[in-house]
């Protein structure tokens, strides 16, 4: 699993400026435990999300499902991953400089 | 597990199933997730002024627009789309100006531009999709200082395609890490070129409150990232070139530190930076190096005047400090005066390897470490060794597919001084005699390409010569290589010394059957065996054509399901179909087409992104619609050319260095003037003066080359420019030039009996006569028919002798007959002198 290749550059990205320098070692770790621990399938439908931009209309086609039911399907595997990295986060100091959340 | 195929993406695609195994390697394989997310995503067709896109999956969007992954419908190639999603009249003024500010910018490392209009009412442009990440996604993946350092190359590249478009005016106003793209060939290229501006162009007007981000663009009065802005550009003032060096020190900063240079809302960051507060570099970035330190501190300076002027000057100062010379910016000590000396000769191959990657000339990953004498020898030697496999087996392919061959020029030249300049141990000398070799072959391929026709030839003599002296030696793989080396030297000297390139490919082929078979020299043999009958047939040696046709063809191994293969075999088909067409067997021509067309279709659905397969299928169109214009179906013909004429058009953008294609180009482009001509509609004369301006480019840059001027004086002919025409046929080497001056001597000639100007055409004719007499030595095909030819012409142009001149032409046909021409030739002859003398 390569989640460091497509996964973590997005989130700390997406968290970006607030990140002390200290703090990419453990997203990176926090990033690969969360998506091992998704079933095969969703890893890929994730990856997928992530780094290709996969949106509901496909998600829906893989799983079999409507738009919406597949938005929200969406949604939680996001849930998921990000939140673990977050809460990895969390623990870890962040730069008292960065004024942006 | 590996790749999955098309059938199973699509299977999955449409049942939604597929075992552990298979979304393990999606999930693991960025090309299956890519190729999936691809065909799940909502297809749309997208048809704009003839040429239709396949909409697929965005990749990217930012303030002005989105980008989306799309598939060029008519060439078969993945492009990327950019569509403005913002609908007011400024945006889409800047809009328009990205695209012609892009399209103006023909640099390396700036996205080239293939396409732009309207799609749906919204402005779009298309351009080279770069698979890979963007360089702030990078930086966040390097966590070392020695991770980030290796970083530095793609760095100065976008300084090098800042500096190239200041010297075009050209500033950008919002470089940042987001806006430069790394591609998974390791090149770099700055996009997003919206809030570019002309210098001396007016700033924008002012408008609404500015993005809240940071690191996303504002659009309103204050444009730029704040982040990343420049004091002056923060308050709104006017901006130039020392705006860009501003925001390319804060990219170096980043780079080099992992962290943005200024942190915090965007409100505080334009706060910042509006108040000039300085970026503290010696504070936050303690552990760099002090010259790279200096060079961000001047870079990034409050004060303009006291920055780099602009960014060709922070790229030099950039240089030199990656070179181990004094940096202008820094003050040294006496003892880093003599460290830097030191250490800059340490650094000579990570110099080399680096300019492969990125098109820059910098490696500092290597410069901290200290390693002893005889082991950074061998690593020098792995490093080269492994980094000429990699140029000579795979990137000089990818490198032209996107249109790089002066990185790869650059980069061969260096490799060159390498083994030029290292003295390898005794037991070494042999395969680095083999190595260097291959590098000189490959730079005489470069050379060919760009048509520098007398470099190439010396570049292959030495690499010839090298190997042989390893083969002498015993070095095991010598021959294979001295086989190869024969046919890249035949190559490069074909078009101006075919006997030269004769004796090559004969060598090959002598070489090759010293050795057992292998599907490799089976290859080998069949292009060399290709290349003689190409050779033979541009001399009209018709048999010996027919024999080495027949010769590559049973070289020719088993399809390995590559594309080299499927490339090969149709240029096979397509040189059979041009003997077929010489001998003026159309049906028999168009036969043997058909399957050049398919294989070359083959290696087109095989490697859509590599430009051999496209160029063989353009090839094999070109030569259809001239068959086709023979036989009659002009219609056909047209269509054919126009197909062979819209692929040779996106090869030469996206490849510009590679004169061969413009050559191309330019006679398929005279052929379509031609059958549009005959049909009686189309541009006829837009088609045949961008001909006739690309041979002129081309003659201009090379008047040796006789290739070339022969293609531009049958063009000028086509298109009536006789003076011209002429002019240009006395600069042709003998040989070619009684022949080509009798040719146009008899297009004045039979114009003028078109217009009944019968003195005219007597003048014309004479002269014919008298270019004829006057050769010494009547050696050429030509030289054969032309008096006869001339000799009807004679006596059509002068009634009152016609029945005299038409006994001589008999006479000479006779003789012809008795020389032993073929029959239908002879018919051909009858036929004129029963013509000629049936005309009034």
């Amino acid at each position: 699993m390569d989640a460091e290749h497509w996964l973590v550059p997005r989130i700390v990205a997406s968290l970006g400026n607030a990140l002390a320098p200290g703090a990419r070692g453990e997203i990176e770790r926090a990033a690969i435990v969360a998506v091992a621990k998704l079933e095969p399938r969703d890893r890929a439908i994730l990856r997928m999300m992530v780094a290709h931009g996969l949106g509901s209309e496909g998600v829906a086609k893989l799983v079999g499902s409507d738009r919406d039911e597949a938005a929200r399907f969406m949604r939680e595997l996001e849930r998921r991953v990000v939140g673990e990295v977050r809460g990895a986060v969390a623990k870890t100091p962040i730069d008292e400089t960065a004024t942006d959340p | 597990m590996s790749c999955l195929s098309d059938r199973e993406i699509a299977e999955i695609a449409a049942t939604g199933r597929a075992d552990d195994l298979a979304w393990d390697h999606i999930a693991d394989c960025g090309t299956c997730a890519g190729l999936l997310a691809e065909t799940l995503a909502p297809q749309q067709v997208a048809a704009v002024h003839g040429r239709s896109y396949a909409l697929g999956a965005e990749l990217a969007r930012g303030g002005m627009g989105r980008v989306l992954r799309a598939k060029d419908e008519h060439l078969g190639r993945p492009v990327a789309i950019k569509l403005s999603t913002v609908g007011s009249a400024v945006n889409d003024t800047r809009f328009q100006r990205e695209i012609e500010l892009t399209a103006r910018l023909q640099h390396p490392n700036i996205i080239p531009i293939y396409d732009a209009g309207e799609l749906d009412g919204a402005p779009f442009y298309a351009m080279r999709p770069v698979a890979g990440q963007r360089l702030d996604e990078r930086i966040a993946t390097a966590t070392t200082r020695e991770q980030r350092l290796l970083l530095l190359p793609h760095v100065l590249a976008v300084v090098d395609a800042v500096a190239y478009a200041h010297r075009q005016g050209v500033i950008h106003r919002d470089l940042k890490p987001q806006n430069v793209l790394v591609g998974e060939f390791g090149e770099t290229v700055v996009i997003d070129w919206g809030l570019g501006k002309q210098i001396g162009e007016p700033e924008d007007p002012r408008a609404s409150v500015p993005n809240l981000d940071p690191t996303k663009t504002a659009l309103g009065s204050i444009v730029g990232t704040p982040g990343y802005m420049a004091p002056e550009q923060a308050r709104g003032e006017d901006t130039d070139r020392r705006t860009d060096v501003y925001a390319l020190g804060c990219i170096l900063f980043q780079t080099l530190t992992g962290e943005p240079p200024r942190k915090g809302s965007s409100e505080a960051a334009i706060v910042l930076a509006a108040e000039g507060e300085p970026i503290d570099v010696a504070r936050r970035a303690p552990d760099l190096p002090g010259d790279l330190r200096a060079i961000i501190a001047k870079a990034a300076q409050p004060d303009p005047a006291k920055r780099y002027a602009d960014a060709g000057e922070l790229g030099a100062d950039l240089r030199r400090y990656q070179a181990g010379l004094l940096v202008d910016a820094y003050r040294y000590r006496w003892y880093q005066r003599v460290g830097r000396g030191l250490r800059r000769h340490r650094t000579a191959v990570a110099v080399i390897a680096s300019v492969v990657v990125s098109g820059a000339l910098i490696g500092g990953v290597a410069i901290e470490k200290v390693i002893g004498e005889r082991d950074r020898a061998n690593t020098e030697r792995a490093a080269a060794s492994n980094l000429l496999g990699f140029l000579v087996d795979d990137l000089p392919q990818k490198l032209r597919g996107v249109g790089h061959l002066d990185v790869l020029s650059d980069a061969a030249a260096r490799l060159d001084d390498y083994y030029t300049q290292v003295t390898p141990a005794r037991e070494d000398l042999a395969l680095e005699l083999v190595r260097h070799a291959e590098v000189k072959a490959l730079r005489a391929g470069v050379a060919t390409l760009a048509g520098q026709t007398g470099s190439a030839d010396t570049l292959s003599a030495t690499a010839l010569d090298l190997a042989r002296e390893a083969e002498r030696r015993g070095e095991r793989g010598a021959s294979d290589v001295l086989a190869e080396l024969l046919v890249d030297r035949g190559t490069a000297i074909e078009a101006t010394d075919p006997t030269g390139a004769t004796i090559a490919f004969q060598g090959a082929i002598t070489q090759l059957a010293k050795l057992p078979e292998t599907p490799v020299r089976r290859t080998m043999h069949a292009m060399a065996a290709l290349r003689l009958a190409s050779i033979t047939l541009a001399a009209s040696e018709l048999d010996e054509a027919g024999a080495f046709i027949a010769e590559a063809h049973k070289a020719l191994p088993p399809d390995a399901g590559n594309v080299q293969w499927a490339s090969l075999a149709s240029s096979i088909g397509y040189v059979d179909a041009q003997r077929r067409w010489a001998l003026r067997d159309l049906p028999e021509a168009r036969a043997a087409i058909e399957p050049a067309i398919a294989a070359a279709k083959l290696a087109v659905r095989r490697s859509p992104w590599r430009a051999e397969g496209h160029q063989a299928l353009a090839t094999a169109e070109s030569l259809l619609g001239g068959v086709l214009i023979d036989q009659g179906e002009l219609a056909g013909a047209e269509q054919a050319l126009a197909d062979s004429t819209a692929i040779q058009r996106a090869l030469v953008e996206v490849d510009p260095d590679n004169v061969m294609l413009r050559a191309e180009l330019a006679s398929t482009l005279s052929d379509l003037a031609n059958a549009r001509d005959q049909l009686g509609k189309g541009d006829v004369a837009g088609a045949r003066r961008e001909s006739v301006q690309l041979l002129d480019a081309l003659v201009a840059s090379q008047p040796d080359n006789a290739g070339w001027r022969g293609l531009q004086i049958r063009v000028l002919r086509e298109g009536g420019d006789v003076a011209k025409a002429e002019a240009s046929a006395k600069l042709l080497p003998p040989a070619q030039r009684t022949c080509t001056l009798v040719d146009i001597a008899r297009d004045r000639a039979v114009g003028a009996i078109a217009a009944h100007d019968l003195a005219t055409a007597r003048a014309a004719l004479d002269h014919a006569s008298r270019l004829l007499a006057a050769e010494p030595a009547p050696q050429p095909e030509c030289m054969k028919f032309q008096p006869f030819e001339v000799l009807i012409d004679r006596a059509t142009a002068t009634p009152n002798q016609r029945a005299e001149l038409l006994d001589q032409a008999r006479q000479m046909a006779a003789a012809l007959r008795a020389q032993g021409i073929d029959d239908a030739i002879a018919h051909t002859l009858q036929q004129k002198i029963d013509d000629a003398a049936k005309s009034p």
